[in-house]
């Protein structure tokens, strides 16, 4: 459905424009993380405790939102096969449902910021914690956004847009990629 | 004229200008009296590369200027030039010549930087304090602590750059090689100074309204003169 | 007045107003609720900035046409509603046609330099004697700051109008990929250039445009004004790369392989790579600093465990790549000019080609050479220093391939061609100073003086200025349908050379003699006043010299001599098109056989267009 024929556009053949650039834009995102990442990690490096005393993180609870996170690229991945098998009410059903994932994502998120022990501003540690998780945040609440025009969009037009949504599920997909690295980053390594 | 006769003509004007150039650059001063060591492989650089440069800039000038006066197209003359789409020889050529002058370049570089920097026996410590917009010079060995910086002829010195507020940087021309201070690290820099005389540090990274102001006294005197001033130092403290 | 109301930019200033003043409000409101005083500028002004973006591009329409599609409406409404209007309107509204949007940048940026260009002579004016006189040093150092990031707004914003302009027409294709991305991209640039000038008002900044903490935290409001603005630019940066990219990829017409673009095109491609990834690093390290400002952040605070060096090595990973954004395309631009102008082919072409791509990834990896003082690991130096020398590889594959197009040619002195002259010997000097520069012991002398000032001039001139002045003066009649004057053209050639080499060889020169950069004073007893005069009187004939070209545009604009499709009978795409091209390029797309470089090769044929019949190559 990401191919193009080449017979009915100004197009070159292979993958369609709209996959290609929503490629490149995710391209460009990472090197987004990938500041903060390089920034994470530099300060771990020289510094001698890390992460400082005063930090104390909910690794059960953050696992469970890294499950529901996954989930949610589950169910948008059936919104996108349904998409393409043609069944609308399937594939508006599967985006509300990933929709209500990242929400209770960027709730529970919301509820582990106002929880921890530390501020931003308390030091270099917590300035990149709630940058890092801030901005991933930020690019659920894109993502929540952008998958709600694609609902409205297919539940008011009758043709439905398989390659639209495929190229949303594109961008969701790689969002929880991102929370991988950061789950692993900020929970695991630490 | 025939295409090597105009290859000739060039290259003899290529190697009289740069003759010419490197000629002025072995001969011309364009840096301030070196005074220190370390000021010997810099300056010997700078030699070797000004030379370097020249003959690719020469290249590029007078063939540029050759044909913009040899080749230039008649008035009327609308038919196209010779269809030459490459030659794959000398592509090869002027890409394998510059990446082993760079390299070559790179690799003598490294060798002067590790001798620059390695660490002298019976180095002197002088701790150095940059704040906006003074410095500040300790001399740990002797307890005392100036706002002069004053070392002896030959002594290898190791200097301890701190800064207290934002970044700064110590540069005394004439020992060309400069270090920034940064706030909450310790920065190094060697120095052995060879000559006599008066020298100014200046800051040279901008630290705000006062940057260009931000300079201090240096001065190289010999062992004795260096002694007396410790001693008289040491008495005001 | 009806039609003042309906213009774009109108609609988005009053939108931009309307949008910072609810930030701002915003912001009081929530303050007053906490107890605190109503008013404090640094978070105002921050939210103010965001949310008056917002207000500035629903003002302009920006949104309209997604929200539409997502209510599932139809795109021709706005199209007949806007067709009631005068064509001129266009330039001031969300216009998506890929050469109204290259002429907005190009305009833009114009008007940007003629901004930041009087700062920087300013303070050459300054240095022309030492002590106080004429400036006091805060607004000699915001001067400086201002003037540099200012200056490479308008070098995005001028490639960008380049690129966007030629690229589709080049390629033989009707628009960008994403033309309503295209408008968006450029839309985001009026807001992100007020800030930049704005900034210098409101207290201006003292650091310099590279903005080290902890310096940029302590600095008055304008630094915040700078972040921003520099920040909001980069969003355009970003979107603009994906566009480009996209169409390359996508949008090339029949028959026209790699190997058979024209290099504008790989350099546009190479430019696109870099400005789409490594703009997120700047954006995030300058969003940083503002958080800092604003909230305490400790990224870099020493005091709270942060590392001032981590923001120079954030930063500079995007800054190095970035200067060969900024003149990756004008390199490119000389690659079309030489042929056309020598009647040659271009001599190496598919090494020319790749070499754009080499330059940037060899470019990606040099970023320390900036740092050579900075305090990093000893050892860290050497690999930097291996890399910046290797970038002079590919480098050096344009000059000569460059040179030997003109070599046994037949060279037309046209103005476009003077410019391209200038540029390469300027930026020859440009790199082959930063050789010297590579090397790093040599740098330990020079970094931080006015031979860096010099160099970095000699590159941005030679791989920039020259090359979009050569690129003004050559696509004009395509753009515009008249002819510049090459009277005027001639005279500003030879002003803006003569006071680029005033301006800046003496730079070199005080440099080396220990003169740092960046200093609002300096020791009459240091060599340095004869050369800073020569170089306030080469700024001088720098800026005159952009006046005449300021005139030209003005008489040629309506009353310029009518011009051919094709004045210089060149063989890429958008010479066979109308001057100026119709609203959709083609009607047919071009059939590519070759590339388009075959000057003087028997039989030889760029393309075909069905719908003339005619070809660009031999007969």
């Amino acid at each position: 459905m990401n191919v193009v024929h080449s017979a009915h556009t100004d197009e070159t053949p292979g993958l369609s424009r709209l996959y290609v650039g929503m490629l490149l834009f995710l391209l460009s995102e990472s090197f987004l993380f990938g500041n903060l990442f390089w920034t994470y990690y530099y300060l771990k490096a020289k510094t001698p405790v890390w992460p400082p005393q005063d930090v104390v993180l909910e690794l059960p609870l953050i696992a469970l939102n890294t499950a529901i996170l996954l989930l949610s690229s589950v169910t948008m991945q059936m919104a996108v096969n349904s998409a393409q098998r043609e069944n609308r009410r399937a594939t508006v059903r599967a985006m509300i449902l990933t929709m209500l994932l990242g929400g209770v994502f960027l709730f529970i998120k919301g509820w582990e910021w106002m929880h921890v022990d530390f501020q931003p501003w308390d030091h270099a540690y917590g300035s990149v914690f709630f940058t890092l998780t801030g901005f991933h945040g930020l690019h659920v609440l894109a993502g929540l956004i952008l998958v709600a025009g694609l609902t409205i969009r297919t539940i008011r037009v009758p043709e439905i847009l398989p390659l639209h949504i495929e190229v949303g599920g594109l961008y969701w997909h790689f969002v929880d990629l991102v929370w991988i690295f950061v789950f692993t980053s900020l929970y695991i390594i630490r | 004229m025939s295409t090597s006769r105009h290859a000739l003509i060039v290259t003899i004007a290529v190697v009289v200008l740069s003759i010419a150039l490197v000629l002025f650059f072995v001969n011309v001063p364009v840096v301030p009296k070196a005074a220190a060591t370390q000021a010997i492989p810099v300056d010997n650089l700078f030699v070797l590369m000004f030379s370097i440069a020249s003959v690719f800039f020469s290249i590029v000038v007078v063939v540029m200027l050759y044909s913009v006066i040899v080749f230039r197209s008649r008035p009327g003359d609308e038919e196209d030039g010779p269809g030459i789409r490459g030659i794959s020889w000398l592509e090869i050529t002027w890409s394998i010549i510059p990446l082993v002058i760079v390299m070559a370049l790179a690799v003598y570089g490294g060798l002067a930087l590790g001798s620059m920097v390695s660490s002298q026996p019976q180095e002197m410590e002088v701790k150095v304090v940059s704040a906006q917009w003074s410095w500040q010079f300790e001399y740990p060995q002797y307890g005392i602590t100036s706002s002069e910086l004053h070392l002896p002829v030959n002594q290898p010195v190791l200097l301890k750059l701190n800064a207290l507020d934002v970044v700064h940087s110590f540069w005394v021309p004439e020992f060309r090689i400069k270090q920034d201070a940064v706030p909450g690290i310790e920065t190094v820099l060697r120095i052995t100074p060879n000559q006599e005389g008066a020298y100014t540090v200046y800051c040279a990274e901008l630290c705000g309204l006062l940057h260009a102001y931000m300079t201090g006294p240096v001065v190289v005197a010999s062992q004795a003169e260096f002694d007396e001033w410790i001693r008289e130092q040491q008495e005001i403290d | 007045m009806r039609v003042f109301f309906a213009l774009g930019l109108v609609r988005a200033i009053i939108g931009g107003l309307i949008g910072a003043g609810i930030g701002m409000g915003l912001v009081a409101a929530i303050r007053l609720a906490a107890g605190l005083p109503a008013w404090n500028p640094a978070p105002a002004t921050m939210v103010g900035t965001f949310t008056g973006l917002l207000g500035f591009l629903i003002g302009v329409g920006a949104l309209s046409g997604w929200l539409r599609w997502v209510g599932g409406g139809k795109e021709d409404e706005q199209d007949a509603r806007k067709s009631r209007l005068p064509d001129w309107t266009r330039y001031f509204s969300f216009d998506t046609n890929h050469k109204v949007i290259g002429i907005q940048y190009m305009v833009t940026s114009l008007i940007f330099m003629f901004f930041a260009g009087p700062l920087g002579i300013a303070d050459r004016v300054k240095n022309m004697a030492p002590g106080p006189w004429v400036l006091d040093p805060g607004t000699y150092n915001s001067a400086i700051s201002v003037h540099g990031i200012t200056m490479l707004a308008v070098t995005l914003i001028g490639i960008s109008g380049m690129m966007n302009y030629l690229l589709p027409l080049m390629i033989g294709a009707r628009d960008m990929a994403f033309p309503r991305l295209n408008a968006f991209s450029y839309w985001v640039i009026p807001p992100a250039g007020i800030l930049l000038v704005l900034s210098f008002f409101v207290g201006g900044h003292d650091t310099g445009w590279t903005a080290y903490p902890p310096l940029s935290v302590k600095a008055p409001l304008g630094m915040q004004f700078m972040l921003l603005g520099f920040y909001i630019a980069g969003l355009s940066s970003i979107l603009g790369g994906v566009n480009l990219i996209t169409t390359i990829f996508k949008m090339r017409a029949p028959g026209m392989g790699f190997f058979r673009m024209p290099v504008f095109v790989w350099s546009t491609l190479a430019t696109a790579f870099l400005q789409m990834t490594f703009t997120q690093f700047v954006g995030m390290a300058f969003l940083m600093v503002a958080l800092e400002r604003v909230l305490g952040f400790g990224f870099f605070a020493p005091e709270k465990g942060g590392n001032v060096i981590l923001y120079q090595h954030l930063f500079w990973f995007y800054s190095h790549p970035a200067v060969y954004i900024f003149v990756i395309p004008g390199l490119g631009v000389i690659s079309e000019i030489v042929p056309v102008f020598s009647r040659k082919p271009l001599f190496g072409y598919k090494a020319v080609a790749i070499s754009s791509p080499g330059i940037a990834l060899g470019g990606s990896f040099v970023w320390g050479h900036h740092m050579f003082a900075a305090g990093i690991e000893d050892w860290l130096r050497i690999p930097f220093m291996f890399t910046t020398l290797l970038v002079a590889v590919p480098t050096g594959v344009k000059v000569f391939g460059w040179l030997s197009t003109m070599w046994l040619g037949k060279l037309r002195l046209a103005t476009p061609f003077l410019f391209v002259l200038t540029a390469i010997v300027v930026f020859v000097v440009g790199g082959l100073t930063g050789v010297v520069q590579g090397i790093v012991p040599a740098d330990l002398h020079i970094t931080d003086t006015y031979w860096i000032v010099a160099h970095f001039h000699s590159t941005l001139f030679g791989g920039f200025v020259f090359p979009m002045m050569a690129a003004i003066y050559y696509w004009f009649p395509k753009v515009t349908g008249r002819m510049l004057r090459e009277s005027l053209g001639k005279i500003h050639w030879a002003l803006m050379s003569l006071g680029f080499l005033l301006l800046y060889g003496p730079m070199f020169v005080v440099g080396l003699l220990g003169m740092r950069r960046r200093i609002y004073d300096f020791d009459p007893s240091q060599p340095f006043q004869s050369w800073n005069i020569a170089s306030a009187i080469g700024s001088g004939l720098v800026a005159i010299s952009m006046l005449f070209l300021v005139a030209n545009i003005l008489l040629s604009v309506r009353r310029g001599a009518l011009a051919p499709d094709n004045p210089w009978r060149s063989r890429t795409l958008e010479w066979q098109v109308a001057s100026p091209p119709p609203e959709d390029n083609f009607e047919e797309l071009p059939q590519v056989h070759d590339d388009p470089y075959g000057y003087g090769v028997a039989g030889s044929v760029h393309a075909v267009l069905p719908e003339t019949g005619g070809h660009t190559g031999n007969r």
